[in-house]
């Protein structure tokens, strides 16, 4: 039973979130391409070809997560989130030149 | 007498022309066994550029013409994590005990497929269709990039690419976790962390993916597979459908689809590789993975998609 509920738990504790990715001036073309990157303390745990004003989708267990993103042509932002258990949550990554 | 040698002849040749060819089956979804153009798709909307399997490995950049396992190009973001993620390069994720993550790549499953990207071909512009994963037992998303709505998603074609929620995309991409007792665990090729890259390539390339899919596939698994001995096995939609199930609004006359399942060749040795018990018997034939609908034969309409997959601990 013990063995049971250690093999289910961590998958029931997981969160969906939510992924957009927005230029927030002018210079960053929307049509550009850009590199993802999602990591907890410093371990990548997912790096992913995304369009700018793109969107994206995970299913991660809680903790806290920094969200990376930067184009070809220097368009970047970094953000920190906390994903709590069993809560989804949807994320805005704005990037700048 | 030369009448009746004529006629007789003629009608051989038609007969042999009419026949079915070796190797096709005519029923839908039949898998092509054979290098035809018509067993390929390859036709004037979606026949692949040109490329050298021979050259790939010897036409880029300035460097000497030497194989080698990378490609002589880097991709710009290439060295952009160096310096933030130690295990930037050579690792697909969060490495653990020889593969992939439990934790970070959670569900009930024992290996995760990363990266499967899909590319479609044969649109015409403005042509819209639904396309939906359907996960099955054991199975389940960890990542999609556009967002996959329940409903999957929804696509025009546009000049630009594949257009999902007014955005243009090269290819859709999605990761899931998965039960690798679904898969066949008798045919494939074993060797250490360059050799087996080399010929998963080599593989795309005989299986027609275009250029700019093999490069995609390039670009990232050059520098993501952990150094060491492995064994690969390849898998197709036959074994995939009962895992990631394709449900498309549109139907294509051609698919391509490919699972890499890499295997550390200790793991198998040692029993610790799940099903994958022993090194692979016999090679793996890359005609397996393409299929030709024959009831969708006037349609242009293909669907490629290549992947990999690791155990996960």
């Amino acid at each position: 039973m013990k063995a049971i509920l250690l093999f289910v738990t961590p998958f029931f504790l997981c969160s969906a979130s939510t992924l957009k990715i927005k230029a927030k001036n002018f210079d960053c073309k929307t049509t550009e391409l850009g590199q993802l990157f999602v990591s907890e303390n410093k371990k990548l745990v997912y790096q992913l070809e995304v369009p700018l004003d793109g969107s994206a989708a995970f299913n991660l267990p809680k903790g806290q997560y920094e969200i990376s993103y930067i184009t070809k042509s220097g368009c970047s932002a970094t953000l920190n989130h906390t994903l709590q258990a069993n809560k989804d949550s949807d994320i805005t990554i704005e990037v700048k030149q | 007498m030369k009448f009746l040698f004529v006629t007789l002849f003629g009608m051989m040749a038609s007969a042999s022309m009419l026949a079915p060819r070796p190797g096709m089956r005519d029923m839908e979804g039949a898998r092509c066994m054979a290098l035809l153009p018509q067993c390929m798709g390859d036709t004037s909307a979606t026949r692949p550029s040109d490329y050298c399997i021979q050259c790939q490995y010897l036409d880029r950049g300035i460097y000497p013409s030497v194989a080698t396992p990378m490609p002589s190009y880097y991709p710009w973001w290439y060295g952009y994590g160096m310096y933030q993620y130690p295990s930037y390069y050579s690792y697909p994720g969060v490495w653990n005990n020889g593969g992939l993550s439990n934790h970070y790549y959670p569900g009930p499953g024992n290996m995760a497929a990363g990266k499967p990207n899909i590319y479609f071909h044969g649109l015409e512009n403005g042509q819209e269709f639904d396309f939906k994963i359907s996960y099955k037992e054991k199975a389940n998303e960890l990542s999609t990039s556009p967002i996959h709505t329940k409903n999957g998603w929804s696509i025009k074609k546009s000049k630009d690419g594949l257009v999902v929620d007014g955005t243009s995309y090269n290819y859709l991409y999605y990761d899931y976790k998965l039960d690798s007792n679904k898969l066949q665990s008798e045919a494939g090729f074993c060797g250490d962390e360059n050799s087996v890259y080399k010929k998963m390539v080599s593989v795309l390339n005989t299986m027609k993916f275009k250029k700019a899919e093999v490069d995609d596939f390039e670009n990232y698994w050059a520098f993501k597979i952990p150094k060491g001995e492995y064994c690969v096995f390849p898998q197709e939609h036959q074994e995939l459908s009962e895992i990631a199930a394709w449900q498309s609004s549109m139907q294509p006359q051609f698919y391509k689809r490919v699972l890499f399942a890499l295997i550390p060749k200790d793991q198998i040795l040692a029993k610790k590789g799940a099903n994958f018990t022993k090194v692979p018997e016999s090679d793996w034939n890359p005609m397996r993975g393409i299929y030709r609908n024959v009831a969708q034969a006037d349609s242009k309409f293909q669907i490629h998609e290549w992947g990999v997959a690791f155990l996960t601990k």
